[in-house]
């Protein structure tokens, strides 16, 4: 990699490189009376083109800066600028707790940059256009096209203000060197977005400038990149070291995109995305520009973005190595590996979608599925055990009675179904308070909004896809499963003594507590009866939701991510005493990786239990798997070989996600202790990286519980 | 039938080629000072308790004048403080677990038997090894090797490997450090060679007991005469199993851990 490039990356790591806030303007107030799409799209172009154009000696790319709203709505998850987002915060995002059961999350989204890439931005006016005509007669959507019409026409002129930026710039350069670059530069601008990209090198530059009106997941760009990288290295137009170099700016200003010094800064979701997967011919897609793109973010020390790994069976044990040996060297955590096995099946058999499309889908956030051009309509994180604790305390006369566990069972069903449709109803009752909300930024660059003219978080994304998150998975399934064994089949304990010890949270009831934590058959020791209780589990979550469509079109996916919040520390610390041995107000752990001790059987078993809890796929939504590595293994190059053999049967079986962290708890302790010294220490949490001393200290606490494997 | 074992270790990265499960017997004739499993020694069951960990919260309801080793006090335990060692398990239990694992395993890994000293339960290891063989599962046998030969002629045809143990070439200081002279040991692991198993001499090194340059030569010499193992594998002592020998109520006896120079040094010998 270049000096200008890592220096860059250094500078980058210290400090902005581009300045925020940005340039304040006064709008005009007659702006007021303009219908709201029109007014934010007004608004948009006004702010762009007053924004100053970011310029260093160094930097190859050009177009970068930031939404400083309000009064300019954001992005499309409207973190800023969308009032009824905004409200809507107010009253159901954290820490306001609905019912201890529901929770409203962000969401996350990719653009699609292939039909940018190809078509220019001129391919979208033409499609506003079409769409008018569609659309004639209904002043509403006209009014939407029209704003989304002027933030392209914005983008257009934003990237011709560039453009002349650096003609200037070039003609004051002394340096014939420097000089060429900034003409070639200015030339670009001059051409994309407004035109398709016909090199790498003008396709990256659309690409960075379009980023700024979706500031997430950049998608399958291994994918989307691909043609014009393989055509300009085969015409000898450009070597790889120089596409390297290139990849690696534009890392950097994805990763300057969250102010340094934010919270966001440190932590990877915000920008996420995958490489490699099936693609449409059924083939592994992991190219040349994807191992590129690996090695560059590996000679930058810069957080994010960070990069997963789609596996598939025709995946080469090469490639898994290859990444398995970047993640491990990787100081900055930005790896982590889904497979796409259980993931297209479940795009295809639970989201509706052909194989064709399901194999373009992308990670955004933590673990979201997504596509480029959609958005993740998830945004609820549920509490899966309050319906476990309805059951045992509501209806405490009616299980009693109970002499078998499938009667338990059936009336357990009733409360976790009352509680799923409950979530899903306040799912949608979310999604229309923020449906109200007009976001014309991003709408160009998510497929169907122009053609439906309507706003992608009022559902005008072509391709539905969506879900929620539900907490303290495998406490319900521990729970059923020591049910099961104390209660019904080894008859230790009548249900009505186990209730008065929940009740009494275990006091006076110490022996059995003891018995359950150490004979329990829990989940992660790949156990018959907790495996088929987690089957069991998932099963009956995807019967349940088998025929509910979210309001926005899509079909239920479930997830066990908390995002960048300890939910399932709240919740459990709203939560009565669980069978499982949990006391009251003691959190869940997140995802289903390992679950603080109670896995005793090592890393081949706990795998075997993760990649047979899902047969239908339900779990498929953005589902986290954790696993603490003791970091000797990974020091020594023979243990570490066999550890990624077995992440290739973990995948080979079943399993759907696994990050993975080198650390001892010695180590962690020692970074609670003295933080100071710790401040570079990162870890995996959910779903993303982040400093480990930054977290709050329920997470510190969270990431302390994992069971260490290789002890 | 039944076996005497302390534990079955799950996804071992560390005993033999590949992803392996580990079954360690209970039980061993040598009484190494350095031992990291002192709870393999006995051959019968044992409770360990961690005195430190214990706050006579009177959980465990002991008895010790009563004490028949059920169990049940570590059980009830809530800090951990005590752990019964030593469990009578049939063959089928034993496969149980080991085949649970096969998709790990590949063309490399498989199951070890290891200890204690495995060798001296041989009517259960040859039944296990057999059965591991009936299910084409690799088989590695961990040994110190102070068993009859016939013992291992027994073996021979169901272990895919052995993994054996060498600690000290000198006769007098090999008995003075875990009871038993050499003789047999390295007679054993001649035959062994020479008989063209499979075979990685690990030795495990005690900083100021075996990390010498006469010892490593001695063994340099002894290995030449004989057909040459796969591998020779210097496993450094670790104090891991200190906190075992005060909660067994034995007495530690603490060694020096060797440096990694030294043991690049040692391994440049042979």
């Amino acid at each position: 990699m270049e000096q200008r490039v890592t220096s860059l990356a250094a500078l980058q790591r210290k400090q902005d490189l581009y300045e925020t806030p940005v340039t304040e303007i006064e709008y005009d107030p007659l702006d007021l009376a303009l219908p709201e799409a029109e007014l934010n799209g007004k608004r948009i172009m006004e702010y762009t083109l007053a924004q100053p154009v970011y310029i260093t000696e160094e930097n190859r790319f050009t177009g970068m800066l930031r939404f400083n709203a309000p009064p300019v709505p954001g992005d499309v998850f409207s973190r800023r600028g969308h009032k009824w987002f905004a409200e809507a915060r107010k009253h159901f995002y954290s820490p306001n707790y609905r019912e201890n059961l529901v929770i409203f999350e962000w969401q996350h989204a990719a653009p699609n940059y292939t039909y940018i890439i190809e078509n220019g931005i001129e391919g979208s006016l033409k499609r506003i256009a079409l769409s008018r005509e569609r659309h004639k007669g209904t002043p509403e959507k006209l009014s939407f096209l029209n704003g989304v019409e002027a933030v392209c026409h914005g983008i257009i002129a934003w990237s011709e203000k560039c453009a002349g930026i650096h003609e200037a710039a070039a003609a004051k350069c002394t340096d014939p060197k420097r000089r060429a670059e900034l003409e070639l530069l200015a030339a670009v601008c001059r051409k994309v977005p407004r035109k398709p990209a016909e090199s790498f090198y003008e396709a990256l530059q659309c690409l960075i400038l379009c980023f700024q009106f979706l500031p997430d997941s950049v998608g399958t760009i291994d994918r989307t990149l691909y043609p014009l990288y393989k055509k300009d290295i085969d015409s000898g137009r450009i070597t790889r070291e120089e596409a390297k170099n290139l990849i690696g700016e534009i890392f950097i200003h994805l990763a300057n995109h969250a102010p340094v010094g934010t919270v966001n800064a440190d932590r990877t979701a915000e920008c996420h995305f995958a490489i490699g997967g099936y693609t449409e011919d059924g083939e592994d897609g992991f190219n040349d520009l994807s191992r590129l793109m690996v090695e560059a973010l590996m000679e930058l020390d810069i957080r994010r973005p960070a990069i997963s790994l789609r596996w598939t069976k025709k995946t080469p044990y090469e490639v898994l190595r290859f990444m398995l040996d970047c993640e491990r060297r990787d100081m900055n955590k930005r790896f982590a590996f889904v497979s796409d096995e259980p993931r297209i099946k479940a795009l295809r058999e639970i989201s509706g979608f052909s194989f064709e499309d399901a194999v373009k889908y992308t990670m955004v956030g933590c673990n979201e599925p997504s596509f480029p051009g959609a958005v993740w309509m998830g945004g609820c994180t549920g509490n899966a055990v309050r319906s476990l604790t309805n059951t045992l305390f509501n209806r405490t006369d009616e299980i009693a009675d109970c002499t078998d566990f499938e009667q338990f069972y059936s009336i357990y069903r009733q409360e976790l179904k009352k509680d799923i449709d409950r979530i899903v109803w306040y799912q949608n009752q979310f999604n229309d308070i923020r449906a109200k909300d007009v976001n014309v930024l991003s709408a160009f660059l998510l497929d169907g909004c122009i053609e439906s003219a309507v706003a992608p978080n009022a559902f005008g994304c072509e391709k539905k896809i969506g879900g929620f998150n539900l907490m303290g998975i495998t406490c319900v399934i521990d729970s059923l499963t020591v049910i099961r064994q104390f209660v019904f089949e080894e008859k230790r304990v009548t249900m009505l003594e186990l209730i008065e010890a929940l009740r009494n949270n275990w006091e006076g009831c110490e022996a059995l507590h003891q018995e359950i934590l150490k004979q329990g058959k829990f989940f992660g020791n790949n156990d018959p009866l907790s495996n088929e209780m987690a089957q069991r589990f998932t099963t009956e979550l995807r019967s349940i939701t088998k025929d509910i469509k979210l309001k926005h079109g899509a079909s239920i996916l479930i997830g066990t991510l908390a995002g960048y919040n300890p939910h399932h520390r709240r919740y459990g610390g709203m939560t009565e005493a669980t069978p499982d041995g949990r006391y009251r107000g003691d959190g869940f752990m997140v995802g289903t990786g390992q679950a603080g001790g109670k896995d005793r059987k090592g890393l081949t078993a706990l795998m075997q239990s993760l990649a047979k809890m899902d047969p239908t796929g339900i779990l498929c939504g953005p589902n986290v798997c954790n696993m603490l590595i003791d970091p000797a293994i990974v020091r020594d190059d023979e243990q570490f070989e066999k550890l990624c053999r077995m992440i290739e049967v973990y995948f080979q079986m079943g399993g759907i996600h696994v990050q993975l962290n080198y650390i001892s708890r010695e180590e962690l302790l020692a970074a609670q202790k003295e933080p100071e010294k710790y401040s570079h220490l990162k870890v995996r949490v959910s779903g993303y990286s982040a400093s480990f001393v930054t977290l709050s200290a329920p997470l510190q606490q969270d990431i302390l519980e994992r069971t260490v494997i290789g002890k | 039938m039944t076996g005497d074992i302390f534990d079955i270790a799950h996804a071992s990265l560390v005993d033999g080629p590949g992803i392996r499960t580990a079954v360690f017997f209970k039980g061993c004739n040598l009484k190494c000072a350095w031992c990291h499993n002192p709870e393999s020694q006995s051959f019968s069951s044992q409770l360990l308790f961690y005195e430190d960990l214990c706050t006579h919260c009177g959980s465990c309801r002991c008895e010790k004048e009563k004490c028949d080793l059920c169990g049940r006090c570590a059980l009830l335990c809530p800090r951990g403080a005590k752990k019964l060692v030593g469990r009578a398990v049939t063959v089928q239990e034993v496969m149980d677990e080991i085949l649970t694992d096969t998709p790990f395993y590949g063309s490399e890994g498989g199951a070890t038997f290891t200890g204690g000293e495995c060798m001296l339960q041989p009517e259960f290891l040859t039944r296990l090894l057999k059965a591991c063989k009936e299910n084409t599962v690799h088989t590695a046998v961990d040994t110190a090797g102070n068993v009859p030969w016939k013992s291992f002629e027994a073996i021979l045809p169901y272990t895919d490997l052995f993994l054996y143990d060498v600690k000290l070439m000198d006769d007098a200081e090999h008995k003075a450090y875990t009871g038993a002279g050499n003789r047999l040991i390295l007679e054993n692991l001649g035959k062994l060679l020479d008989s063209g198993a499979n075979v990685w001499v690990r030795i495990p090194v005690i900083g100021g007991v075996n990390d010498t340059d006469e010892n490593f030569t001695a063994l340099k010499a002894f290995l030449k005469k004989h057909k040459a193992p796969q591998r020779v594998d210097l496993l450094p002592y670790h104090k891991m199993g200190e906190k075992k020998y005060s909660a067994l109520n034995m007495e530690l006896t603490e060694f020096t851990v060797p440096t990694n120079e030294r043991i690049s040094y040692l391994q440049s010998i042979l």
